[in-house]
């Protein structure tokens, strides 16, 4: 009697683990670029691997990015980025978490582009900003697609840029997000 | 007439030393990841359970260095532009956990082709993501 309880116990948590995870959305492979443009140079690094994850039953979205995957076209701007600027051995991610504000206005059974408001809370170099964003959801069968660009203020993640490179870099930083998100299995 | 020719010495070693600032520090290249020796032989679970049980000690001790690993690849995954070998350890709210390796895109045909129980993986960590540990640059390596 108690192992046929343990039984239906098992099944119920397997049903409803296996439900839930039939609602979420994830991608290890997301794609994120940096553009800073000024009147003396365009600098863009780009990160393959980013994480995210979608939760359909309750519009919540979370970006996870390790900070020295970015790739950018010379050595040394790599090298200024992790050591000088961000700073990444003492703040290795960076993250998003947040929520699509209106997911109701997304159909999911139907093909498409969908714009959508995210609203939530943008940690980089280790402080976290409130932020809201417009963003595209493309629906499709292979899964969702998550385009967005927006822009980051450098000093409001007390970044600090050194005087000689001033010019160079600009205050407000391109960010482009772009994840093809699929069915968690 | 004594005094251009010091002026010619004075501008050529301005330039030669512009020139040098130039090409060895602003446009200095990456390093060669292929042919960079590993900091450290690890099998890819003692890896990733190092990170599970002290993120912190072994960010410092692994992030940016070269790391040689063994142990059984459980999958390969392809994108469009990458070519990922990943050992599976844990799973989370992301499916799959463990280690992810991404290869160079020049070693990626290796890496399909090899015999995976007399080869290591060498790569590039980049760090623990609160799900996997990444490493990137990856290249085959045979065993000692």
């Amino acid at each position: 009697m108690k192992s046929s309880k343990y039984l239906i116990l098992f099944l119920t948590i397997l049903l409803f683990s296996t439900v839930l995870n039939a609602q979420k959305y994830v991608t290890k492979t997301g794609h994120i670029k940096f553009f800073s443009t000024t009147p003396m140079e365009n600098i863009e690094a780009h990160n393959r691997q980013v994480n995210s994850a979608f939760d359909l039953s309750n519009g919540n979205f979370v970006f996870k990015v390790l900070i020295k995957s970015f790739e950018f076209e010379k050595a040394l701007m790599q090298e200024h980025f992790n050591e000088n600027y961000m700073e990444s051995d003492k703040f290795p991610n960076a993250m998003f978490s947040g929520k699509i504000e209106n997911i109701s206005d997304v159909d999911f059974d139907k093909n498409g582009d969908y714009s959508v408001d995210v609203k939530g809370n943008l940690t980089i170099h280790g402080v976290t900003k409130s932020v809201e964003q417009k963003g595209t959801f493309t629906v499709s069968g292979d899964g969702i697609n998550a385009n967005a660009v927006f822009k980051v203020k450098v000093a409001d993640y007390d970044i600090k840029i050194a005087k000689a490179v001033i010019d160079n870099i600009a205050e407000e930083i391109e960010i482009t997000v772009d994840a093809k998100l699929e069915k968690l299995k | 007439m004594k005094g251009v020719k010091i002026l010619v010495v004075i501008l050529t070693l301005i330039g030669t030393g512009i020139f040098i600032v130039y090409e060895f520090t602003y446009n200095k290249s990456k390093p060669d990841y292929a042919e960079l020796e590993a900091d450290y032989q690890v099998s890819a679970e003692e890896l990733y359970n190092e990170f599970l049980a002290d993120q912190v000690g072994s960010s410092a001790k692994y992030n940016g260095k070269m790391l040689q690993l063994s142990g059984e690849i459980t999958k390969i995954e392809r994108t469009d532009s990458l070519l990922i070998a990943v050992y599976v350890f844990n799973e989370g709210m992301f499916g799959d956990e463990g280690v992810r390796c991404t290869f160079l895109a020049d070693k990626a045909q290796n890496l399909e082709n090899a015999d995976l129980s007399t080869n290591d993986i060498k790569g590039f960590c980049s760090g623990y993501n609160d799900v996997d540990v990444i490493l990137e640059k990856c290249t085959l390596i045979k065993h000692d």
